[in-house]
């Protein structure tokens, strides 16, 4: 039963419009017009010849199907290692521990890829130079481990939330049974934590598959559908035909995305409801601890170990070949890439405000506004991450590269790629913003099913209208979630290639097109040096939004980690 | 439309309110015919068990929920289709509903910013609404950092401090525990008639009903079993059900064959204890065609042991099956005639064992014929 808010009044129904106007825009117009393409005769031979395996020799549609599971199974598996390790282990540093966890988050798609290479390529450091090794990381074992390391924060996050909601004295109550700890991990824990471990393949699959920035940097010649879709655009310039492969990546992607969204999210047996019964209790038996702590510290290594090629390599000449200390690269980006920074910085912090607007404005109308329109609205909001970012590009290529027409009238010009309107900025601020409108949206709408509704009717009782109600009331109450959404856009927009690689202009530089085009030259130092310029000024940015959080609510109740 | 909100205290009235609620199948009336007039001043409590409706109708005095049918006028005026905001009410929930990021000034100067009045009006305002309410003291402070009692009084000292015409509680002491809520129905009751605004006090507690009411509203199942101040509703209680409600009872079975008509308006004689007892009905006229019951309250049934005294009554042998003390009074459950009766009895000197053997008498003008 809804409240009294669902009322109708003139100022709710103009933002509502308002927001379903933004939405239409930044997300549903551009996958419409791509579906448009993709329904096309040319389209539709680019989507039967995909599903056939595509045009080369290999198979492109299993390659990218194998690249899924393989990154979803170790991401996974190292998600949730991660996890217990942080939960359930005691050790100093759990901080620290947690920060480099979440690194791979913060960094643009190639710094691992990159430093991959320079460790265990061809003549990589490690694999070469230390070990004589004869490997060659391009294709699929160098693929799977980069998307796997690159992707796994987003499982570590998941369980890391579920093992937390853990009620504690299950497992006590398990105990006291006769359970021993094995059985106890076995019997009651991995069974309540089986949702978990399905979202998290789910969610690794998807990003795996459609992933695109990694494929052309590591990928050689084994090829996938994103990678393809690519080709087809960059090389041929057969748009319809790209449309065509993009459809046959889009439907078991966004199928994934929402199976896990509605049926897996929903099976979950772990109270999310209130608080935890109590903190989560070390674990106890070395039989389950020495696997954590060993897996846990080889994947923590790999991780630091990739950061600090990163860090290194940008003051190397060429790391691993001359090492000798150079500040070659960092000149040479401050040279000709200072552009690029600037440019990148404030599209973002254009971007991430509005995202957050528009995805706690979004969440407000699904969670007290909207009765059964609800579900529609929040499903077009997580649209833009249901997406995979490639396909979303080739949307806004298809959609806003030409001026947009209604009914004869022109509404709005060329908005996005080469020649349209500030150099095609527009375009990539609003890609930004569809990519990040669903975690605004979803923090949001948790925030506000914890937000008591006798809150806001206290204050209608007190004399504020519906709009003084969101004011003073409803959006101070989830400033904390609204904050996490300007996080993520930040973290997202910065380092997103992807999802604008269609659209990027010369005019509009981007940092992680910068890394691309150097790490397709081959100028390795370059790229890490624009890595760890990159990954610092998003660090920067979240601090500095910590900070500034911290002053500003440091009266107020609730308290909740960023990131 | 705007209710000027610094006025005296206003009537209520209640026309025949309906609510329905649409659900997959057809629809669930909520309430239905409630008719009601509230006086200006009056503390009125709806009282009855929860799904009743209560808190419904309270609800759309707010405005927070929507009248399907029916008027509904505060002051004489229609505020059926006026948005909450709108109206001259100020509520005070089960939850206190203090605003998290706001500390306790905030929190009380909430309504009276928004109206914009003057800052030193405001300040005014507040710090007497706080005098009163006794909670200057925490004006920094944070909602969390209160106790319940304190929530609750800041809870009232925003509600008041907008000089409301009509006061809505949602049964604002039921998170509180048994001590803090005997003291806060007296505040509450204090300020009310202090300020002398019409109030509405939803409960499902008959005590804290009976203790701070002008008049209770008994409900059930969406309809009003009756109205009546404390006494009538407890000494004439209109059915069955409002006596089973409002404290404790014993119910007899009456065989309406054997009833005849009384010497008094509205007596009749019933077979209680095997003998005919002069017992009023009350409300309405004795109607063989109903079903009927006798209400005997607990403090009604006197029990002695066998040896004592007689009083004189008419009473019978009987035989304890219960004994509880409770300090001021104690409470004896005694079988007479396969049928159990509760018995009260206060001050000292009561005391009995199971099995004991035992006569029980009945205050007979303190009974009642009641509907079932």
């Amino acid at each position: 039963m809804k409240n009294f808010i669902t009322r109708s009044s003139w100022h709710v129904w103009a933002l509502t419009a308002a927001v379903v106007l933004a939405l239409y825009f930044i997300v549903l117009f551009p996958t419409l017009r791509l579906l448009g393409q993709a329904f096309s005769s040319r389209g539709l031979e680019g989507f039967t010849t995909s599903l056939q395996g595509g045009q080369g020799d290999q198979n492109v549609l299993l390659n990218t199907v194998i690249l899924g599971v393989l990154v979803g199974l170790l991401g996974m598996i190292g998600g949730f290692v991660l996890a217990m390790a942080r939960t359930r282990l005691n050790f100093r540093g759990k901080r620290l521990f947690h920060w480099i966890a979440m690194l791979p988050l913060i960094s643009p798609p190639f710094a691992i890829a990159t430093a991959t290479v320079t460790l265990f390529g061809k003549r990589g450091i490690i694999t070469d130079k230390l070990l004589g090794l004869e490997v060659d990381v391009y294709g699929l074992p160098g693929l799977v481990i980069v998307l796997a390391l690159s992707f796994t924060p987003v499982s570590y996050m998941n369980f890391c939330g579920m093992i937390r909601n853990l009620d504690p004295t299950l497992e006590e109550a398990a105990q006291s049974l006769g359970a021993s700890h094995i059985k106890t991990l076995t019997k009651v824990i991995l069974p309540m934590l089986l949702p978990g471990f399905a979202t998290a393949f789910l969610l690794l699959f998807v990003e795996a598959a459609a992933d695109l920035a990694n494929p052309l940097a590591l990928g050689g010649d084994f090829h996938v559908l994103a990678s393809e879709i690519y080709f087809a655009v960059a090389g041929n310039g057969d748009v319809a035909y790209a449309a065509g492969v993009a459809l046959a990546l889009l439907i078991p992607s966004v199928s994934v995305f929402f199976i896990q969204r509605y049926w897996v999210g929903k099976k979950s047996v772990v109270s999310v409801s209130g608080k935890p019964a109590g903190e989560p209790r070390p674990l106890s038996s070395p039989w389950i601890k020495a696997p954590i702590a060993v897996l846990a510290g080889a994947w923590m290594t790999l991780i630091v170990l990739m950061y600090v090629t990163i860090a290194v390599g940008g003051f190397a000449s060429i790391l691993g070949v001359d090492n000798t200390l150079s500040l070659e690269h960092y000149r040479f980006i401050f040279r000709l890439g200072s552009d690029a920074i600037t440019t990148t910085v404030s599209m973002t912090l254009v971007a991430a405000p509005i995202a957050v607007i528009i995805g706690s404005l979004t969440a407000w109308l699904v969670v007290r506004r909207l009765k059964k329109s609800a579900g529609i609205l929040d499903l077009i909001g997580v649209l833009g991450l249901a997406v995979p970012g490639t396909i979303l590009g080739l949307g806004y290529a298809i959609a806003y590269s030409s001026p947009t027409w209604l009914f004869g009238h022109q509404l709005l010009p060329a908005i996005a790629a080469g020649g349209s309107v500030l150099g095609g900025a527009v375009g990539i601020i609003m890609v930004y913003v569809a990519r990040g409108v669903p975690a605004s949206q979803q923090s949001s709408i948790a925030a506000l099913r914890q937000v008591s509704v006798s809150l806001e009717e206290a204050a209608a009782s007190l004399g504020a209208g519906p709009m003084a109600v969101l004011r003073k009331v409803t959006a101070p109450l989830i400033a904390q979630s609204m904050l996490t959404g300007f996080t993520y856009t930040v973290t997202r927009s910065m380092t997103v290639i992807t999802a604008i690689i269609f659209i990027v202009t010369p005019e509009t530089k981007v940092m992680a097109g910068q890394i691309l085009d150097e790490v397709d030259a081959g100028r390795f130092g370059n790229a890490f040096a624009y890595c760890t310029v990159l990954i610092g000024l998003v660090l920067a940015i979240l601090i500095a939004t910590e900070l500034l959080n911290r002053l500003v609510s440091r009266r107020s109740h609730t308290s909740k980690e960023t990131v | 439309m705007t209710i000027d909100l610094h006025a005296e205290p206003s009537s209520v009235r209640f026309t025949n309110i309906t609510k329905r609620y649409k659900t997959g199948r057809g629809s669930v009336t909520a309430v239905e015919g409630f008719n009601l007039s509230i006086e200006p001043g009056e503390l009125v409590s709806f009282l009855g068990p929860s799904g009743c409706g209560k808190t419904t109708t309270l609800r759309m005095v707010a405005g927070f929920e929507e009248i399907t049918d029916g008027e509904l006028t505060i002051a004489g005026r229609r505020v059926n289709d006026i948005e909450p905001h709108r109206r001259p009410i100020s509520m005070v929930f089960q939850s206190y509903a203090l605003f998290p990021h706001l500390n306790v000034r905030e929190n009380v100067a909430f309504g009276l910013k928004l109206r914009h009045e003057p800052k030193d009006k405001i300040q005014e305002l507040v710090d007497s609404a706080m005098e009163s309410m006794n909670i200057s003291q925490y004006a920094k402070r944070a909602p969390h950092e209160l106790s319940g009692g304190q929530q609750q009084r800041v809870a009232l000292a925003r509600a008041i401090v907008t000089e409301p015409r009509v006061l809505l509680f949602d049964e604002p002491l039921s998170n509180l525990d048994a001590k803090l809520r005997v003291r806060m129905r007296t505040e509450i009751r204090r300020i009310q008639s202090e300020l002398g605004i019409t109030s509405i006090f939803v409960t499902h507690d008959q005590e804290e009903a009976m203790s701070i009411s002008d008049r209770i509203v008994v409900m059930r199942d969406g309809r009003i079993e009756q109205v009546g101040n404390p006494q009538e509703i407890y000494q004439e209680p209109a059915n069955a059900f409002v006596a089973d409600f409002i404290g404790s009872s014993n119910l007899l079975e009456v065989d309406a064959s054997a009833v005849e008509l009384g010497a008094g308006d509205n007596e009749v004689l019933v077979p209680v204890l095997g003998t005919r007892m002069p017992i009023r009905t009350t409300g309405r006229p004795w109607d063989p065609s109903h079903s009927w019951k006798v209400l005997i309250r607990p403090e009604s049934v006197r029990v002695r042991h066998e040896d004592e005294a007689s009083a004189g009554a008419h009473d019978v042998e009987a035989r304890v099956r219960g004994y509880q003390y409770f300090g001021d009074h104690v409470r004896v459950e005694c079988e007479v005639d396969g049928l159990v009766l509760e018995s009260r009895m206060y001050g000292h000197g009561h005391h009995f064992d199971a099995g004991d053997a035992c006569r029980v008498s009945i205050v007979a003008e303190d009974s009642r014929l009641i509907r079932d």
